[in-house]
Formats: structure tokens, sequence, C-alpha cells
């Protein structure tokens, strides 16, 4: 039962992390195509600000990973 | 690095001037500085001197070159390429004008150009009619096909009239009807002959007594039955007539457009080099033009502001010497405080680090006195790739590609030195690779490797730390870079406050290495009394913003994506691994391992690149690089 809620902490830590990830990488990614369109040289810039949400998934795995060393 | 850069003045007599423009355009060094910033000093030390004008005659001949100029562009653009490929032709070479030639002798030498615009144009012209024609005619293709043999068999008089009619599927039901409708109206003086035309379409000619055709046509309406509607070319002729002509000059177009396109070539081969040698003249001449706009001058002399790089000064100095003795002075200014902001910026890097310019050329150029990243991202980018994927295997695999698209696009600048740094991030992936004693995942384990430094599958702690650590040396590098730059400038507050900053991050540190055990416990209240030392201290001499540097200590957290990515993609190795032995089937097991590893190795490519390079651009720079300089373009010769 315990090692069950463990792994179920460590599965919401990634993918509700994920979920808003996703979430956010979907709206500046959308931002992202109109601003290239409009100014082919922001490409880096869009790269950056397409790349800032992964964080949040990074962070997730991170806590995902340290929930499950518990387990040992 | 950023080249150190000089600035100039340039006084000499002003007949000078043009003799003085070509030495310079021929030097190719000197970035022209039409607003120079002293000017106003220089305007009330010297009244008279005024930007320098063109006059009338001057105005008119750059108008003419760069009509000549438009027209050579366009006629580049249409003719055909020379048969060699290199653009330039067999035939005529180019003169170039006299430099002191008038308006009468430069227009009579470029009057040539004209008479070859205007063939060119008349062939482009008759060229496109025909094309459209060709198009236009490709629509009736079908039908014209369909009634072609009918055609043959019908002759046309003055009392008979010929319609082409369109049937389409779900109208063939109407052919019977009209038919009827027809004798009604004519009796049997009327024929009618179907062609298919494809599944969809049924064609037919109908010949009908001409003076009830006002009646056959609204019969046509009235059932709804579709009229061959020809082109406005044929529109008044006949049906029968027309569909002739269109039947001929089908077949007439194409052998026509060939004869055309050989005018064309003709033309190309005798005149393309001719064209090129003038393009290039006029590029130049124009240009000497455009920068005389940003001399200045007096009644006797002329002057010139402009930048050029230091080590370039004596070469430049040397040629106006030997070129004019003393009646040409150059002199370099000091560049005031204010002025850098306008100092033009140059890169200059090593051959090993030059590659890496493909990830600095993506950002703003880096203003004149701070710092450009290149050298920075030339070492710590493969060093994150190589720390992110750590395989062996897959080193090996993208050193291959490397090499392959290195080999492959040699002439193609961009892809050769993204080839060059991912062959060095290849290469520190398999210097990671032996670290974590990985080769295509756990293969490698299976074959005897054992990992030297970290095994990322089951130390995740010690991951953790390793990559939170290699964060923190590169924040505090950026920091150090940034409290350089600072003061570097000149701004003694900001690089207090970056110190106290760099100090708080390294109390941060200390104490966390405390509470984590991985220092004594002293580091715990030695590095809390740290930050309460260095946290007022970096506000006071920074101000109220200076707090936005604590987003350092998040910086640092971010590096955790080292671990994640790299862990992520060991993690999908393994399982292409496992998969050979959890499918019944071993073939397929292998086939399933392979495309999973391709997979991972896609990833591999595009994933880790993108986090490093989000790791400079927004965690490292942001202590140092301050972008936003202005470009060093030289005057010089376009070849």
């Amino acid at each position: 039962m315990t090692v069950g809620l463990i792994a179920l902490g460590a599965g919401l830590a990634i993918g509700l992390c994920a979920l808003a990830t996703g979430w956010a990488q979907a709206r500046i990614g959308a931002a992202a195509v109109g601003a290239i369109l409009e100014k082919p040289e922001s490409l880096g810039t869009v790269i950056i600000l397409l790349v800032i949400p992964e964080t949040l998934v990074i962070f997730g795995f991170t806590v995902a990973i340290l929930i499950l060393t518990t387990l040992k | 690095m950023i080249v150190e850069m000089a600035k100039i003045r340039i006084l000499g007599s002003r007949p000078l001037l043009p003799a003085v423009v070509g030495l310079l355009q021929d030097e190719g060094d000197v970035h022209i500085e039409s607003r120079p910033r002293d000017l106003h000093e220089v305007e009330s030390e010297i009244p008279v001197i005024r930007r320098h004008i063109v006059t009338g005659d001057a105005l008119r001949i750059r108008e003419i070159l760069e009509s000549a100029l438009d027209k050579i562009r366009k006629l580049l653009l249409v003719l055909p390429p020379s048969p060699g490929g290199n653009g330039a032709g067999t035939g005529e070479a180019f003169v170039p004008p006299p430099l002191a030639g008038n308006e009468a002798s430069l227009r009579g030498h470029l009057a040539p150009l004209d008479s070859i615009a205007l063939r060119v144009e008349t062939v482009l012209a008759e060229r496109k009619r025909l094309e459209d024609e060709s198009s236009l005619f490709s629509r009736y293709e079908k039908v014209l096909n369909a009634l072609a043999p009918l055609i043959a068999v019908v002759r046309e008089s003055r009392d008979l009239e010929c319609m082409g009619l369109l049937f389409q599927a779900q109208d063939r039901g109407a052919a019977p009807l009209l038919e009827q409708a027809l004798s009604r109206l004519a009796g049997d003086h009327y024929e009618i002959l179907y062609r298919e035309v494809d599944k969809e379409t049924l064609a037919g000619l109908l010949i009908f007594p001409a003076e009830k055709a006002s009646e056959a046509k609204a019969l046509l309406w009235e059932k709804n039955i579709g009229e061959l509607r020809l082109p406005s070319s044929v529109a008044d002729k006949p049906v029968g007539e027309a569909l002739e002509i269109l039947l001929r000059k089908q077949e007439e177009i194409p052998g026509r457009i060939r004869e055309l396109d050989a005018e064309l070539s003709a033309v190309s081969d005798r005149w393309r080099g001719m064209l090129a040698g003038a393009r290039l003249w006029l590029e130049n001449r124009i240009g000497q033009l455009l920068a005389s706009d940003s001399f200045f001058e007096s009644h006797l002399t002329f002057l010139l502001y402009g930048w050029i790089p230091r080590e370039k000064l004596g070469g430049l100095e040397k040629s106006l010497a030997s070129a004019y003795g003393e009646e040409v002075v150059m002199e370099r200014l000091p560049i005031g405080k204010p002025e850098e902001e306008q100092v033009p910026i140059a890169i200059s890097n090593s051959p090993l680090v030059r590659p890496f310019e493909i990830f600095t050329r993506i950002l703003p150029l880096p203003r004149y006195g701070t710092i450009d990243p290149t050298p920075y991202i030339a070492l710590f980018f493969p060093l994150f790739y190589g720390i992110i994927i750590g395989d062996i295997g897959y080193g090996l695999l993208l050193l291959a590609i490397a090499s392959l698209v290195k080999r492959r696009y040699r002439s193609n600048r961009f892809l050769a030195d993204a080839a060059t740094v991912f062959s060095w991030a290849a290469v520190s992936a398999i210097l990671w690779g032996i670290a974590y004693g990985e080769l295509f995942g756990d293969l490698g384990t299976r074959l005897g490797l054992r990992p030297l430094f970290l095994h990322r599958m089951g130390d995740f702690l010690e991951t953790i730390l390793f990559a939170l650590a290699i964060g923190a040396a590169h924040v505090l590098l950026g920091i150090v870079l940034g409290i350089r730059s600072a003061w570097k400038s000149g701004n003694r507050g900001e690089t207090a406050a970056r110190a106290a900053g760099l100090v708080l991050v390294i109390g941060f540190l200390g104490m966390l290495a405390g509470i984590l055990g991985k220092a004594p416990r002293a580091f715990l209240p030695a590095g809390l009394a740290v930050i309460a030392v260095s946290l007022p201290v970096m506000i006071f001499t920074g101000g109220p913003a200076a707090a936005m540097k604590l987003h350092n200590l998040m910086n640092i957290l971010s590096y955790l994506r080292i671990m994640g990515i790299g862990v992520a993609s060991v993690a999908l190795a393994y399982t292409a691994n496992r998969i050979v032995f959890l499918v019944p089937w071993p073939a397929l097991g292998i086939v399933a391992a392979v495309t999973l590893h391709a997979i991972n190795l896609g990833f591999c490519i595009l994933s880790p690149t993108i986090q490093a390079l989000r790791l400079h651009y927004v965690e490292f720079f942001e202590n140092f690089f301050d972008g936003g300089g202005r470009a060093y373009k030289p005057f010089k010769i376009v070849a």
C-alpha cells in the first residue's frame, strides 16, 4: 500500500508538471510561430522562451526521483 | 573575442577626395561613421566645415549608375545561367568607363545595356504570352483532343453554325431530351456528334442552321446544357475553325518557346560575363559615391570619421602616407565613454572557437567593452552536451554523422560549423560515456564496462548533486564575468553589488553543503552569516533592483535539467535493450530495440542542444552579457 502511494506520488509529481509544461509551451509555441513569421531574426529569443517552461517538468522529474529513492 | 577598434579621422585636400575614397575601398578596413559624436566640437573649431555636398552633376551620374545597376540585376535574374554554371559567359567582357568621364560619356558607355534589356524584355514578353496561351489551352486540351476527329468531318458554311457542348456526368440524360427538342425546332436539319472526354464529361458538336442559331442557344440555356466557351483570341471564329486554330497553336507553342529559350541562352552566352563585370563595377562605384555622403568638407579640405580594427591602423597609415604624403593626414582619436555604444563590433575568434559563433550569431551582438561569450560556449557547450548524453555508442554515432555532414557540406559554412560543433560535443559524449560506463545504455555493463564516476541509473542523489555543482560553477563564473564587465565600465556601485551577489551565492552554497552533510556542520551558521552580511551590501550598493540577483540561486537549480534529460535518455536506452528480451521473437525484438535507439539518438541531437544552449542564454549570460552592439561594416570592394 505504502509503495503504491509513493509510486503514485512520484507519478503525480512528474505528470502534473508535464501537463503544466505542455500547457505553457503550447501557448508560447503558438505565439512564437507568429513572432517568427513577422520577425525571423527573433528565432533565438523564441527558442529561449519556448524552453523556459521545461524547468517545471525537470523539477517534477527530480522530485519524482527523490520520492522514489525513499523506496530503497 | 571583440576586436579592439580605433577611432580615426582622416583630413585631406578636397580634390583628393575621390582618390582617397577609392583607396579606402581597396583597403577595405574602415567602417565609415556618418554621424560622429564629436562633430559639434569640430564645427565650433572650424565654422566652415559642413557635410559633403553632392553636386547636381554627381547626383545625375549616381542616378544613371543606379538605373544601370537596376537593369543589370533584373537581366542577370532572368537570363539563364551559362553552361559552365559559374555565372560568367564566354562572350563580351566589361570595360569600365573612365572615372573622370562626364554624364554624356557615361550614358554612351552604358548604352548597349538598353538594347540588351529591350531585346530580353521583348523575348520574355513573347515567352510569357505563349506560356499564358499554352496554360489557357491546356484547360481545353481534353475537350480539344476529343473533338478533333469530329472537326475533321465538319465543314461549316455561312448557312450552318457549329456549337461545342459539354455534358457533365449527371446531365448526360439531357442529351436525348435535347435531341428531341432540336428535332422539333429544325426537323432533320441538324447534326449532333458526341465524344467521350473522360468519365465525368461528354463533349458534343452541334451543327445547326444559322437562321435558327439564337433559338438553339436559347434551347441549350433552357435545358441547362453548357456551351463550350472558347478563349477570347478565337471567340469570334466559328467553332470548327477556332478548334482547329487552338489545336494548331497547341502544337506550335512548345517549339516556339524552345526557340525563344535558345535566343535567351544566346544573349546570356554573349553578355552574361559583361553584365556580371558591370554589376560589380557599378556596385563598387555607387558604394564610393554613397560613402562620399558621409564625408565632411570645408572650402579646401575634406574630413572623414571612421572606425578601424586597431591592428589594421598601421597598414592604413602607411598606405595613405605612401599614396598622398602629407596631403592626407590620419589621426587616431580617443574613444570617449559615451561613445562606446557607437563603436562597431567585430568578432574574431581562433579557428577552434569560431564554429561556436553559430550560437552567438542568433543573439544581438555584444556591446563594445563587454564580453564575447563565444569562447565560453565553446568550452561549456560540449561539456554540458557530453554530461547529458554520456554514452560511448551514441557519441560514436554522432561523431560519424557530424563527420559525414562536414565532408558532404564543406562549402556550406553554417552546416560545416555545426558539424564541427557536434564533433566536439560527440567526443565529449564519448568521454563522459566512459566515465558513466554506458554504451547504448546498459549494453556496456552487459559487456563488462563499469562506471568510473557515476552510475546514473542508480546513483540518483549523486547525479542530482553533480548537476547542481556544475550549475553552481557555471553561474559563479557568469557572476565573475559580470563583475569584470562592471569594473571595466567604471561602474563601481554595480561592481560592488555583483561582488556581494557572488559572496551571497557562495554563502548559500556553503549553507546548503552544511545542511546536506557534504561539508562540516559549521558551514551552516557560517553560510547564514555570509548571507546576512552580503544581502544588505548588495541592496545598498546596487539599489533595490539588485535584489533580483537572488535569482541566481534559482538559476543554479535550473541545471538539474542536465541530470533530468540525461537520466531520461539513459532510461530510454535501457528500455530499448530490455525490449529484446520481452518480445517472444528475437529478430522483432532487435528491430524494436534498434528503432528505439534511433529515436533516442534523434532526441540526443535535439534535446541536449536546446537545453545546453538555454543554460547558456538564460542562466549564464544573465550575469554579464550586454547585447545591442552595432555591426562592423567595413567600406570595401564588392567581390
